[in-house]
């Protein structure tokens, strides 16, 4: 037999040992496939699915390593006629169909959730990523371990190992080339598991090897934590409004508070963009600040808060001309405001008199587009850009009008900015009558939790159930008040959010006398 | 010669489990290979299967390095050892279906014969099977390959007198007819004397005494096998 032949020889006989395993799991997948694919009032119950899945997939590749074991010097297969290689790449052959299977539902349940196509790759990879990543964890373990009783112990202290270790460490931005790391464990652990099966009678290099190869594997997830770099890039077209920083309440120069600066313990500033085009939402990002003294050294402020809405658009873009009847787009005012503790040594120097205070970071800008409708009736279904939307219920008072409704998102399917700065109070949803040209923007309350995946980890779900309200009495003065025969010819909305780029700013005010 | 062994030595950690060994089988013998529990028995049979690899010196089958043989070599080595787990998921057909296609010379009416001999149900789990015929199998698996090299650690344990008795004889017809090389392991040395045809002495890893049958017989005559080993682990009589 040559090695083509005994890979294929060993892969028939892991699949026949384990075929009531992989039937099970391939169930498994199925179901959660199905789940994924079905309207569910209750999203939260799918979440379970893929943690099921993972566990089973590692005891599966656990069991079928083990059947082979390269840790075991009597093993069966040792003492018979096959390589090494071939039984190594007969391991990685079911550990990577066990990965397909996961994959493949994974692909059916985002497309079922209208993932658009240029993200749908992006997704998978990143779920055969996390999960491959496992499936390799659970090869490494098995092939050091003799039995499956063993492997579920050192699963079980590797687990508390890595979460004590990521405690301690956290994304490797500091690391030049970090993005590369993220190869790093895929290479030592598959390096390892053709080694074990190779090296035979030196337990010692084997165990040496295998936390070397637990180490990697770490440092490649730490890696892979690292976010992506701000694109500072903006269409000529789009105007460079500039920052301004105030103190709340306060003429420039004045002591932002009363009494003492020694006695405050925070520092408040408001920033804003005044005159900024009311098509767009602006949002400030990764910003910082500091405190210039008098003799031009910089001492940083610790800012608390992720950032804030700077400007907003008054109405979105639609494919037909539409009146908007409310404000809905026009909510915050315009401004946000930071604030950062101060330490003694900061009021001192406050004290001391300070020159100014500089707050920098950077600008998003982003528009808003009408996008997918549904009909504004119960039970309906809209999947739009990785967004699941149930309608559950339609209620209609003399005073609001509410849409209850249950939303499974997809993290990453599409750039939005509350997925990527967690801002929730851009609008999402809206109600058009595209008979009347008319359409109202609709507030959203509520909440809901983070799932697991759908089929497989390695993309993050948001479920949740809403009410999108639209007030009645909180209508702009002159709007007409909604009667039966506009609800009942409207439709509810989508609203995509495009990133049009971003831009650096810097700000600074008089430090307070 | 096929099988060759020089200055082999191996440690456990700090235990030295063998001792510059030096021992040769030639073509067609079978060569009965004696020691207490703990003399090293085991670990030289591993190391000639490439289980192990030795601290020192080498172990060549067929002339060649046992730690680098090909695959082919590989396949005309029989092995057989006290407590290696077959699959126990597998029923004795499959065991027989999955080794088949590794062994280009494997003999399927030998297969067929052995396994009625040992009386062992093809549709029986290996798990379900007591301890000695779980051996059968194993034995049937070491032998319907028509091996070059027979290497054998205990592997009449567990068996009843019939079938070990037809073993033995079945083993002197093969290594005869056949031209096999049989390295053996066993405490049975009763059964041993009728098979071998010579016999190597291990006493705490070092081999003690190396020796055709005829030799032994010249210089000890009147002596049973097993009186030569006793009073050599006795260090009674000089090597």
């Amino acid at each position: 037999m040559n090695w083509t032949s005994q890979l294929r020889h060993s892969v028939a006989n892991d699949v026949r040992h384990r075929s009531w395993t992989l039937f099970v799991y391939l169930v498994l997948v199925v179901i959660a496939t199905w789940t994924a694919t079905i309207p569910q009032d209750s999203g939260l119950a799918m979440s379970s699915w893929p943690l099921l899945i993972v566990l089973l997939g590692m005891v599966a590749i656990a069991s079928i390593v083990q059947g082979d074991s390269p840790a075991r010097a009597d093993a069966f297969w040792v003492s018979k006629p096959i390589r090494p290689s071939a039984m190594a790449g007969a391991k990685l052959s079911a550990a990577i169909a066990l990965l397909a299977i996961g994959v493949a539902g994974q692909w059916v349940a985002l497309v079922a959730q209208d993932v658009p196509s240029r993200m749908l790759l992006k997704l998978l990879l990143s779920s055969a990523e996390s999960y491959g990543m496992l499936l390799l964890v659970a090869m490494l373990l098995s092939s050091l371990t003799g039995d499956l009783r063993t492997f579920i112990l050192a699963m079980l202290c590797g687990a508390v190992t890595l979460i004590i270790l990521s405690s301690l460490g956290t994304a490797m931005t500091w690391l030049p080339g970090a993005s590369l790391l993220r190869f790093l464990g895929p290479v030592a652990g598959l390096s390892f598991v053709g080694m074990a099966y190779h090296t035979r009678d030196n337990p010692f290099r084997v165990r040496l090897a295998g936390a070397c190869a637990i180490l990697c594997i770490w440092i490649s997830t730490l890696a892979s934590n690292v976010p992506p770099g701000i694109d500072a890039t903006l269409p000529a077209s789009v105007m460079r409004t500039p920052l301004t920083v105030a103190f709340p309440g306060m003429k420039e120069g004045a002591r932002p508070e009363s009494g003492p600066l020694s006695s405050r313990l925070a520092l408040t500033l408001l920033l804003s963009m005044e005159n900024a085009p009311a098509t767009e939402h602006r949002i400030l990002t990764s910003h910082q600040a500091s405190v210039i003294l008098a003799n031009g050294t910089r001492k940083a402020l610790k800012l608390g808060g992720g950032g804030g809405v700077l400007s907003r658009g008054d109405s979105i873009a639609t494919s037909y001309p539409v009146r908007w009847l409310n404000s809905g787009f026009l909510l915050g005012g315009g401004k946000t405001q930071v604030s950062a503790p101060l330490d003694e040594e900061m009021r001192n120097a406050l004290r001391d008199g300070a020159r100014s205070v500089e707050v920098e970071g950077t600008v998003e800008v982003w528009k808003g587009k009408g996008g997918a409708m549904v009909a504004l009736q119960k039970g309906t279904t809209l999947a739009h850009d990785g967004t699941r939307v149930r309608i559950g219920e339609v209620n209609v008072s003399p005073s609001a009008m509410r849409v209850l409704v249950t939303v499974t998102e997809i993290g990453g399917a599409i750039d939005t900015p509350w997925s990527r700065w967690g801002l929730s109070d851009a609008p999402r949803f809206a109600l058009v009558n595209a008979e009347r040209g008319e359409a109202i923007a609709l507030s959203k309350s509520g909440g809901g939790g983070g799932g697991l995946g759908l089929v497989l980890p390695g993309v993050s779900t948001m479920r949740g159930s809403y009410e999108l309200t639209y007030n009645f009495e909180m209508r702009s003065r002159g709007s007409p008040t909604l009667d039966a025969a506009w609800i009942a010819g409207a439709k509810l909305m989508m609203i995509d959010w495009t990133r049009v780029g971003s831009y650096p700013v810097k700000a600074e005010v008089a430090a307070p006398k | 010669m096929t099988i060759e062994v020089r200055g082999v030595s191996y440690s456990y950690g700090t235990t030295h489990a063998l001792s510059g060994i030096d021992l040769t089988i030639p073509d067609g013998t079978l060569c009965a290979l004696l020691g207490r529990n703990g003399s090293g028995k085991t670990t030289l049979l591993q190391i000639l299967m490439g289980l192990r690899r030795p601290g020192t010196g080498t172990a060549r089958i067929f002339g060649k390095d046992v730690t680098n043989l090909a695959f082919e070599d590989r396949a005309s080595i029989g092995y057989i050892a006290e407590g290696q787990p077959l699959p126990g998921w597998m029923r004795v057909q499959q065991v027989i279906d999955y080794l088949s296609p590794l062994y280009p010379t494997w003999d399927s009416a030998l297969a067929g014969t052995l396994r009625e001999r040992f009386e062992l149900d093809p549709a029986r789990k290996i798990k379900t099977l007591s301890r000695g015929e779980q051996m059968k199998a194993a034995l049937l698996c070491a032998l319907a390959p028509r091996p070059k090299v027979l290497i054998m650690d205990e592997p009449f344990t567990g068996m009843d007198a019939i079938v070990k008795d037809e073993l033995i004889r079945g083993l002197l017809e093969s290594s005869g007819s056949e031209g096999w090389t049989v390295i053996l392991c066993s405490h049975d040395i009763g059964e041993l004397e009728m098979l071998a045809d010579s016999v190597a002495i291990l006493e705490r890893g070092k081999l003690v005494l190396s020796e055709t049958m005829d030799a032994i017989r010249d210089r000890y005559p009147h002596t049973t096998l097993r009186d030569v080993f006793v009073a050599v682990a006795k260090r009674e009589v000089t090597t």
